[in-house]
């Protein structure tokens, strides 16, 4: 059981800086997670309003239809939690008005946000390049807020239509021999899901399959 | 291999794929679908049947230039003719292969087609197909054509930068990508089949990309190893100038961050991940990299590149007139985040050292704390630099919270 009063006043003191009032959550930003057809899904997003639905998964199971308008940040995407290291496949049937889609989660100790981009890219400091599942993916590093952003971003775009695959294991490899550790695989606070992402007041869609 | 000698390779291949499909398609369009005593059994009755009814058909009609594949039974057997048929007509190796890759995809469509609706099939039938691959390549192409495409893509794979190798070499970083790939399937079957746990399989990845990194390493020796990785000085120190533009350090400056660097890489890869005390040492080496950095640079430097490394910050700068921001506004921002997340991370290691001592966590607990940091620290910044400002953070991504990244939930039921 953790003593939570007692974690959040550490947590306070380090925050010794900040005057805090009441919790006040946010207007319109959400998160919606659970399980269908065997996969994990969430649908999270700050402002604007985002959705996922299954309309195919009776036949498909992996599939999910991914919908935002005047979105100020939104992952969508369906996978596992936690995560796992696989070798993951994939179809995209459509898809508009996106930053990126690909492989997405995040890991713990340290803090990692992560991303396997087929389509699209985020940026930061460029570590390498890794050849992997018939292409060449740019890798960067980042930071946003004090956490740590690793970015593979395919320098083809990977086209939409049947049959991709992204092996998780050769970016993590790449990742921990160039500084980028991502130590809990094992850990359960962790996921992966393939997914879109799109900012900045976008509106648009996506339907996409994984396995 | 160049990039621009690769996309006419695989512009060839799609253009020669696209000849052979448009065939098929045009003369499958002609005719019945195959009856089953021609397919017969084993074969795909999908594209593959279309394919040998359509080159039934095409041989009928232009016999004199076109393969005959009447009485072949199996869509292996129809791939190897028509890479047989393709290879008379002077097309290359790598288009050849392209063509069966393409054509063997298309078998599997079919087997995927018939498990779509459960994920456990799935599973199975993408091992058994990736099991399958070399097999149906090498009938293809035949052993010698199948090795040396292989090997080729293999070793693409295994160097990011091209190195020199001798032909024995190559031989041997062939052999370790191949044993690499067995023992990933492995490890899948294992997964699949419930012989191994999660946490079993996923250490077990862990250890063989170790090991063939390792073995790499004693292929090619630490300086081809470090090119062909892209860890050798030349290109790191290349890296770390760019990066450092911003500070424009002296030499003697640029030497000292390159040395830091260094040793913190060094540092890092030394840790075990397994290690009771893994975080406290990334945390250990992670200040000493920063307190070199900061010794080096001077405080305001360091403080400036940090800045300069941050999306968010760059993106506020960028952004300031339009989101209602200024300078004190900015900083406020980006130290109240980093706050935030090192006291997420502080929070992490906590809860960490009690699940390592055997406690049980609350998970519930956690969360809701989670939540409560992560609302105090947003009525914090709205606060401070209005609800306006606030919102325009929030839309343009800058604020990124740690919400989508600690999901305790183990009441569900995850798909393993």
């Amino acid at each position: 059981m953790i003593k939570e009063g007692k974690l959040l006043s550490n947590a306070l003191l380090a925050l010794g800086a900040i005057t805090f009032s009441c919790v006040a959550p946010l207007s319109h930003a959400g998160d919606i997670q659970g399980h269908d057809h065997g996969y994990w899904y969430e649908c999270w997003w700050t402002t604007g309003s985002a959705s996922i639905s299954f309309p195919s998964a009776g036949t498909y199971a992996g599939n999910f239809q991914a919908n935002w308008s005047n979105v100020g940040d939104t992952t969508i995407g369906k996978g596992w939690q936690p995560g796992q290291t696989r070798t993951c496949g994939y179809n995209c049937g459509s898809i508009n008005n996106f930053q990126n889609f690909g492989m997405y989660g995040w890991a713990n100790y340290p803090n990692v946000e992560w991303y396997m981009t087929d389509m699209g890219s985020r940026g930061g400091s460029f570590k390498g390049t890794l050849n992997s599942d018939g292409g060449t993916y740019n890798v960067y590093l980042a930071s946003q807020g004090g956490g740590a952003q690793y970015n593979d971003a395919r320098t083809v775009w990977q086209s939409t239509g049947q049959n991709h695959t992204i092996t998780m294991a050769n970016h993590i490899n790449f990742w921990s021999s160039h500084g980028m550790p991502v130590h809990s695989w094992s850990d359960g606070w962790t996921y992966a899901k393939l997914n879109v992402e799109a900012w900045g007041n976008q509106s648009g869609s996506c339907n996409a399959t994984v396995w | 291999m160049s990039r621009g000698l690769r996309f006419q390779i695989i512009l060839s291949g799609f253009l020669a794929a696209t000849v052979v499909v448009l065939a098929l398609h045009q003369s499958a369009n002609r005719l019945p679908a195959p009856d089953s005593a021609v397919t017969g059994p084993g074969a795909y009755a999908g594209k593959a049947g279309a394919g040998l009814a359509a080159a039934r058909a095409t041989t009928s009609a232009k016999s004199r230039t076109l393969p005959n594949y009447s009485g072949i039974g199996s869509a292996s057997a129809r791939r190897r003719s028509i890479i047989d048929q393709l290879r008379a007509m002077g097309v290359p190796n790598e288009v050849l292969a392209l063509v069966a890759l393409e054509d063997f995809e298309s078998e599997w469509d079919g087997r995927f087609a018939a498990c779509w609706g459960d994920p456990a099939s799935m599973e199975r039938v993408q091992l058994e197909k990736d099991l399958s691959q070399d097999a149906a390549m090498r009938a293809a192409l035949g052993e010698k054509d199948f090795k040396q495409w292989d090997t080729k893509a293999m070793l693409w794979e295994a160097m990011s930068t091209p190195v020199d190798v001798t032909p024995g070499e190559a031989e041997s970083i062939y052999a370790l990508k191949k044993n690499l790939q067995q023992r990933q399937f492995a490890l899948e079957q294992a997964r699949i089949d419930g012989t191994m746990d999660r946490a079993q399989v996923l250490a077990a990845v862990q250890k063989s990309y170790a090991d063939y990194n390792q073995e790499l390493k004693a292929v090619l020796g630490e300086a081809r190893y470090a090119k062909s990785q892209q860890l050798d000085d030349d290109f790191t120190a290349g890296n770390l100038r760019y990066e450092l533009a911003s500070v424009n350090p002296s030499d003697s400056q640029f030497q000292g961050l390159f040395k830091a660097d260094k040793q913190w890489n060094t540092a890092l890869a030394e840790l075990d991940p397994g290690s009771p005390n893994y975080l406290e040492q990334f945390k250990a080496a992670n200040e000493a990299h920063d307190q070199a950095y900061a010794q080096i640079l001077g405080q305001d430097a360091f403080r400036n590149l940090r800045e300069q490394q941050d999306t968010g910050y760059i993106q506020m700068k960028k952004y300031e007139n339009l989101w209602g921001l200024d300078d004190g506004k900015i900083d406020y921002v980006y130290d109240t985040m980093n706050q935030y997340r090192k006291a997420v991370g502080d929070y992490q290691l906590q809860v960490r050292a009690l699940q390592s001592q055997g406690q049980d966590v609350d998970w519930s607990a956690v969360n809701t704390y989670l939540q409560k940091l992560t609302g105090q620290t947003q009525q914090a910044l709205q606060n401070t630099v209005g609800q306006d400002s606030f919102s325009s953070l929030q839309r343009n991504s800058v604020l990124r919270w740690a919400g989508a990244g600690f999901r305790p939930t183990y009441g569900g039921a995850p798909a393993q």
